[in-house]
């Protein structure tokens, strides 16, 4: 049996840095990248000669893009790693940032996160099996599927679905990084472009570029540069894990993300209900409420009622997605995950300013990636 | 009797099971751990990690009932216009599968709804043969374009 993060060397989150997410622009991934670090850098008040060691998560860049963003700061020969993880790039980035710190091999490490649309050739579909109409069933009609099936499985309608949009539109309007920044109505939102089932545009995260950067340190590179440590943030659980055969009639990414939160709350010594805020993998709003339920926080089939009582505002039991979420503040991918780890900082130290949850002491961040793939940390003020 | 070209010959056959004979049975395994898969693979059970001959080939009967469905508005693929309509479809060999329906609206679906496999002619090759792919439908249809024929053996 491992040990777990908790059980090694205390982590924490001592920087936090973006670049807006974005509609694709002219600027390079380097541009964008740097902005994020340096911001996360001047954040942690550490220059760039302490950081030991990095990981870049990109999933649509290409080879080798780490060496040749990370060399404008000033070359220090330090490791570098890419790491592709589907949607979760950015989470397992910051999992591995983590990992090295505790595992004691450097005191100071970076997980930068940083994508521009770029098509990119997708392995897993060079598996050799055909299927039936695996390219007249992408994502959004994956979930589409799912939200008829919730619908019908408990009268619920089209338009609760939609509110998760509503509340993520509303927290992105306050976001200055996100890359929708304009409230919705419900009806805007139901009477936008139709995509797949009852999933209109505005129910779907948009898909730009951007950057998101966290330093992670141990308490002795802390004491070792003097880190202001009442803005550091702990790491206290993270756990990756994948898709396996469920029990048939399961929705394979609700049980994955059950499985994935359990064992994250459980080494964390938590309960959900004890969750203040949740950054979530909402890449369509149907997701948001099958997650919810599937990580306890409140029963199968509640969630358009406990969204509706206020219960995941900002000022709720529970505030999800504050940022505004993948639907709002945007899914470049590689910056995703690490995007989320910023929010969740950010609210734990009680810096979100109108986005602020208030008290907030306990925070989630959950991706999933294509494939699929489930990465979950919890932080700790 | 026209005679179809299969459009993913590695899918589906153009004949039914014994079981099922009027509807294109789709070309699957079966583990020794008992668990059924589609599509087709001998590079190991999902479920298990058997292989090589722990894999039996069968034919899976071209029937089972809507689990969910939904009307695809937005199409990125030159292969499908939409609007279609897609959905996940448990097969009565306890296997989930994801296909097109072979009908012009969702107004007269429901979920829990009896489905049966049918060709649909997509394409003609150079000699002029149709090309048929793989659809589902609720009601069996016998019109050009469409090759299940009505009725049912057990």
């Amino acid at each position: 049996m491992g040990k777990l993060l908790k059980d090694q060397r205390p982590v924490y989150v001592i920087g936090i840095g973006l670049h807006r997410y974005q509609h694709a622009s002219a600027k390079t991934y380097v541009e964008l990248g740097l902005t994020a670090i340096r911001e996360a850098l001047n954040d942690s008040k550490l220059e760039w000669p302490a950081v030991e060691s990095s990981y870049i998560g990109t999933a649509k860049l290409g080879m080798a893009a780490g060496r040749a963003m990370l060399r404008h700061l000033g070359t220090t020969g330090t490791s570098l790693v890419h790491i592709e993880n589907a949607s979760a790039t950015g989470s397992s980035a910051f999992r591995l940032a983590c990992m090295e710190v505790a595992g004691g091999f450097s005191d100071i490490v970076l997980a930068v996160g940083v994508d521009k649309p770029d098509p990119m050739p997708k392995a897993f579909q060079k598996n050799g099996m055909e299927d039936l109409a695996s390219d007249a069933i992408v994502p959004f009609t994956h979930f589409a599927l799912l939200a008829n099936e919730y619908m019908q499985k408990y009268s619920v309608t089209v338009e609760q679905i939609a509110q998760v949009a509503v509340k993520n539109h509303r927290n992105g309007a306050k976001n200055p990084y996100a890359h929708r920044q304009k409230e919705r109505t419900l009806a805007e939102i139901l009477s936008d472009k139709p995509i797949s089932g009852s999933l209109t545009r505005l129910q779907c995260c948009p898909i730009g570029e951007g950057a998101a950067a966290a330093i992670v340190a141990s308490e002795e590179g802390m004491k070792r540069y003097g880190i202001d440590a009442s803005r550091a943030i702990r790491v206290v659980s993270s756990v990756s894990r994948s898709e396996r055969v469920y029990r048939p009639g399961a929705g394979f990414d609700a049980e994955l993300t059950r499985e994935t939160a359990a064992i994250a709350l459980k080494e964390a010594g938590m309960s959900a209900s004890q969750l203040d805020v949740i950054e979530l993998h909402d890449a369509f709003s149907i997701e948001e409420l099958l997650y919810v339920e599937a990580l306890g926080l409140c029963g199968e089939g509640q969630a358009p009622d406990f969204l509706a009582e206020g219960g995941m505002d900002i000022g709720g039991q529970c505030a999800v997605s504050p940022s505004g979420g993948l639907i709002a503040m945007g899914h470049p991918t590689g910056p995703t995950g690490l995007g989320q780890i910023v929010e969740v900082t950010r609210q734990l130290r009680h810096e979100a300013g109108v986005r602020q949850q208030p008290g907030a002491k306990k925070g989630m961040a959950h991706m999933v990636g294509l494939g699929s793939v489930c990465v979950v940390h919890i932080l700790e003020r | 009797m026209v005679s179809y070209l299969p459009a993913k010959p590695s899918l589906f056959s153009l004949e039914g099971t014994p079981h099922l004979p009027d509807y294109p049975a789709l070309k699957g395994c079966r583990c020794k751990c008992g668990y059924v898969f589609f599509p087709r693979q001998r590079y190991g059970c999902e479920r298990c990690g058997r292989f090589g001959h722990d894999i039996e080939d069968i034919e899976i009967s071209g029937k089972g009932k809507l689990r969910a469905f939904a009307t695809v508005h937005r199409s990125d693929s030159e292969n499908y216009q939409a609007p279609y309509i897609a959905a996940t479809i448990v097969l009565d060999a306890g296997c989930a599968i994801r296909a097109l329906l072979d009908v012009a609206d969702e107004s007269s679906l429901f979920i829990g709804q009896t489905v049966y496999s049918t060709l649909t002619v997509v394409d003609c090759d150079e000699r002029g043969r149709k090309i048929a792919d793989l659809r589902f439908t609720p009601v069996p249809l016998d019109v050009e374009g469409s090759a299940g024929r009505r009725g049912e053996t057990s």
